[in-house]
């Protein structure tokens, strides 16, 4: 590592964290799997973020095109997914421990469909169900970084959120394949 | 060169360990200014049916949390109750004048009261309609914060406590047996002033940090009212930015020639000045790459 990375990482150390606040009941893969109507890997295409609710709330709507199902809808090409929160102009609006989807973003996502006549759906357990696909020598695997999130776990105790993976892509689609084993 | 780095990094770490973290506005590449406010005085206002398990007693608990952040005397940040209101609305309006700080129990979930095929449970925005919990069923608190895309300055934070699914308590003992989604309030359950203190934190633009000591520490055990209280780096971030008599430490140009320090972000007293050589090391070697 030449001096000058080796600096860079260090000032990495110093720099802030993302905005958070929220304490969420943990969900393990298989609960997480189980609680979601589909399941989908795809690419974040577009964000777009509007005012709702006489102007008070900012909500972000992504589409997602997906390129593999292993939950739900076998038909489903192209998702579109509601995070509350976003950026209009010059104003942002954070709601604590809610995903983010940048366009690009390769990702596995767990989602619930919203009620209502358009076909939105939202992520599960909060920044929980949004998982990233990163390639490392040529195999694809599955992480998920610490949201910021505390995750409050069934005696009572809240933990920060851990790191998820790295998990091959092949192992974790196994896994949740086999949470929904005999399910729809 | 390598002797410096080798002196430098004791001190990193060690101003690392024990540190605060800033809060910054979330961009693609993550790295946003820090979250502030403009003003020193920051008004706050108490949905009046507080909370439905702990009663009136809830809303004594919400004003001694904020309380808890007027203490420190190094700052004057300073948070000012407003009459109790009826408003349900959380988030921000950037036309209207009447934009309040907001801490309000959802006693109900969205699913159980918004008719079906209404706008809002597509579009979002059941909560102000109609005073429900609209986020995911197992999270306890959510804050939602407003600010400026460019600056990070904060014009508008609301708590929102999820009582639609958790029992909040005010008392100090017994510790209850059970979860936190079906204990009696007449025990510790989830504590409000434990979990508003340090919500109130993020209000004031603080972060998560590493120490378990400190009331921002991302952990807490059921029953726990430790964080009724602020500890040693809460109140060094809170009087880091808010410094009694002094600019407040924001992350644009401007303040960070009054502070000397540039952001202050995840730093303790002092970081500011273990960054400063690093940056002058960082720009050495640039020079020297171009020579």
């Amino acid at each position: 590592m030449s001096l000058r990375s080796t600096l860079l990482a260090i000032a990495s150390l110093l720099v802030c964290l993302p905005a958070g606040a929220t304490v969420v009941e943990a969900l393990e893969l298989e609960q997480l799997s189980q609680a979601s109507e589909l399941v989908v890997r795809g690419t974040a295409l577009e964000s777009s973020a509007e005012w709702v609710a006489g102007r008070r709330q900012i909500r972000t709507v992504t589409r997602v095109q997906v390129s593999d199902r292993l939950k739900g809808d076998p038909q489903a090409r192209e998702v579109e997914v509601h995070t509350p929160g976003g950026t209009v102009g010059d104003i942002t609006q954070k709601v604590s421990g809610s995903p983010q989807l940048e366009p690009g973003d390769e990702v596995v996502l767990f989602l619930k469909r919203r009620p209502g006549p358009r076909r939105l759906f939202q992520v599960v357990g909060m920044g929980q169900g949004r998982f990233s696909v990163v390639r490392e020598a040529g195999r694809e695997l599955v992480v998920r970084e610490p949201a910021r999130l505390s995750l409050l776990y069934p005696d009572g105790s809240v933990r920060p959120s851990a790191r998820f993976g790295p998990v091959p892509l092949r192992q974790f689609v196994e896994r949740v394949q086999k949470a929904n084993a005999g399910k729809p | 060169m390598t002797k410096a780095l080798a002196l430098l990094l004791p001190l990193l770490v060690a101003a690392q360990a024990h540190a605060y973290s800033r809060s910054y506005v979330p961009t693609a590449s993550g790295d946003g200014p820090c979250l502030f406010w403009r003003v020193r005085r920051i008004p706050f206002t108490l949905n009046q049916m507080g909370s439905a398990s702990a009663g009136r007693s809830s809303l004594d608990a919400a004003r001694a949390s904020f309380q808890v952040w007027n203490e420190p005397s190094c700052s004057d940040l300073e948070f000012v109750e407003e009459p109790l209101t009826d408003s349900i609305e959380v988030g921000f309006d950037p036309e209207a004048r009447d934009n309040t700080n907001l801490v309000v129990w959802r006693e109900v979930s969205c699913d159980e009261v918004v008719p079906d095929g209404h706008p809002c449970l597509s579009e979002g925005g059941c909560n102000n309609l109609f005073g429900c919990w609209e986020q995911s069923p197992g999270t306890i608190a959510v804050t939602t914060t407003t600010f400026s895309t460019k600056t990070g300055e904060l014009f508008d934070a609301d708590i929102e406590l999820n009582g639609a699914r958790f029992v909040f308590s005010t008392v100090d003992l017994p510790l209850c047996n059970g979860t936190p989604d079906t204990v009696p309030p007449d025990c510790v359950a989830t504590d409000i002033e434990n979990t508003l203190v340090h919500e109130i934190g993020h209000v004031v633009g603080l972060d998560h940090v590493s120490d378990p000591e400190a009331t921002m520490f991302l952990s807490a055990q059921f029953g726990e009212t430790e964080k009724r209280s602020l500890e040693a780096d809460d109140i060094q971030g809170l009087c880091d930015i808010y410094p009694v008599g002094r600019p407040t430490a924001t992350c644009v140009n401007d303040s960070v020639a009054v502070q000397g320090r540039g952001c202050g972000c995840g730093s303790g007293p002092g970081t500011g000045l273990l960054f400063t050589p690093l940056l002058v090391l960082l720009l050495a070697g640039r020079r020297r790459g171009r020579a």
